[in-house]
């Protein structure tokens, strides 16, 4: 093979290597914040080569969503739920987005950041409620036994607008 | 020594350079920069919401959690907004800057440069807005990589009418097997992931996700009567995406390993009703092994003839 033939090989490989690495949660034999390792993470952040490709796997969780209770002037509540659009790339999108309620440490941040956002969608709103619901799907038998799907509520915060802005 | 070490390259120039038909790369470039186009359209309406600087996640806490050296719309708009541009009018000009290249990319227009930017912008977009992304956005942000890298605009573009482009080249086959093995490791790593998890051998894997309200797109309550299918569909997933090499690069084992994928993707698309990703999989995995009929009949040639 011509040189320039091996060095393109050699470039297609490593960019492989990389890829089977990170599917492989290899990523972590470099010792974090070496220059080694950023480099691999910018490397394959910005070519996609460290993906980890868990779809559905290994376990498949109960189905979140959200509901926003919102309060007006007059106390007339609503609730609201954005992923209930026609629009199912957009309703993807926001049960992705609500998934990370399931991460302890950024649940009150995600909640805090949602209300904003409604507060800004909704202006006659004073008072708004997040409140985050799982859907628990039973086992195939269990389901054949008369046990059916249920909601249960997982974790709520309220915010009021702050009328000083 | 010296013998083993040529016929190892050998086998090697055979398997990478052996010259092909570009058509492959051209099918990838616009398949990939279609399902873009159509991506950005579907979300044109609720872009601010998802990517938007006071969206349902701000930039303040998305933008503080990813990587210092990714990409992300605030550096847009901060640099944007001396010409008094807010940040929400930014994120519209770059969702419209994208548009275009995507455009341009399909028609083969300065095919790098509209791959660079397109790469790029959609690089920013899946930062700035990661808690939104899924499976197709990893897939895409793969594709428009290798449509920046890979020569994808040498067969019916627009850059090829001006400048002419050879029917076969050694570099269309180098492009084609990295797809091909990468998708290998996709196929392998999501089989094994699979594997790891008891839903998967039980077969509870696929009546919770046809059960749930987001994917489910018909009653498959039935199932729960039916335990040996869900179980069926859960093993004949996880052996086709392990053994997908196999079935991949198998010429025999081909010809039931492409349709099998091919069903794989088209029913994620039907029952639980994530059509742009299975478009997008369908069109990696035609990209990659669909027997173009140029590619095999170059190979072929090459291979009577001996040229290593």
């Amino acid at each position: 093979m011509k040189r320039k033939q091996w060095c393109w090989l050699a470039i297609a490989l490593l960019h492989l290597l990389v890829a089977a690495l990170s599917a492989a949660h290899l990523q972590v034999i470099f010792p974090r914040r070496t220059l080694l390792a950023q480099a691999w993470q910018g490397y394959g952040a910005y070519t996609g080569a460290s993906n980890i490709f868990s779809f559905f796997a290994p376990e498949i969780g109960d189905e979140i969503a959200v509901i926003y209770t919102v309060v007006d002037r007059n106390g007339k509540q609503m609730a609201v739920r954005l992923e209930n659009n026609a629009n199912h790339e957009r309703n993807t999108r926001l049960i992705n987005i609500y998934g990370f309620f399931s991460v302890d440490e950024a649940r009150e941040l995600m909640a805090q950041s949602c209300a904003s956002y409604m507060f800004s969608q909704i202006p006659q709103a004073v008072l708004i409620r997040v409140v985050v619901v799982y859907r628990a799907i039973p086992p195939m038998q269990d389901y054949r036994n008369g046990q059916r799907p249920r909601w249960y509520s997982s974790f709520s915060r309220a915010y009021r607008r702050n009328t000083d802005s | 020594m010296n013998s083993i070490n040529t016929r190892i390259s050998a086998g090697l120039h055979h398997f990478f350079f052996t010259p092909s038909s570009g058509r492959p790369l051209a099918f990838l470039r616009i398949g990939a920069a279609l399902l873009a186009l159509l991506q950005i359209v579907l979300l044109n309406s609720s872009l601010l919401m998802l990517y938007g600087r006071h969206g349902l996640v701000q930039w303040l806490l998305s933008e503080g959690i990813i990587s210092d050296y990714a990409l992300r719309l605030g550096w847009i708009a901060g640099w944007l907004a001396r010409w008094n541009i807010s940040p929400d009018q930014a994120v519209m000009i770059v969702a419209g800057i994208y548009t275009v290249a995507l455009i341009a990319l399909i028609f083969g227009l300065f095919t790098r440069g509209a791959a660079l930017l397109s790469w790029l912008i959609h690089f920013m977009l899946t930062s700035s807005g990661f808690m939104s992304s899924y499976g197709v956005e990893t897939f895409t942000h793969i594709a428009l990589f290798y449509c920046v890298v890979m020569p994808v605009g040498h067969h019916f573009s627009l850059d090829a009418r001006r400048h002419g482009r050879p029917l076969f080249s050694e570099w269309y086959t180098l492009s084609v097997r990295v797809l091909q093995l990468h998708l290998c490791i996709v196929y392998m790593a999501t089989g094994l992931e699979k594997a790891a998890g008891t839903q998967w051998w039980t077969g509870e894997a696929i009546w919770r996700a046809l059960m749930q309200m987001q994917f489910g797109q018909f009653d498959m309550s039935w199932l729960a009567h039916y335990t040996w299918l869900a179980r069926l569909i859960c093993w004949g997933t996880m052996l086709l995406e392990i053994s997908y090499p196999l079935f991949m690069f198998h010429p025999r084992l081909r010809r039931f390993g492409y349709p099998a994928i091919i069903m794989l993707h088209l029913g994620i698309g039907l029952f639980m009703g994530l059509g742009l990703f299975a478009a997008m999989m369908i069109t990696l995995n035609t990209a990659a092994f669909w027997p173009f009929k140029e590619r095999e009949t170059a190979i072929a040639k090459s291979h009577l003839a001996g040229i290593h």
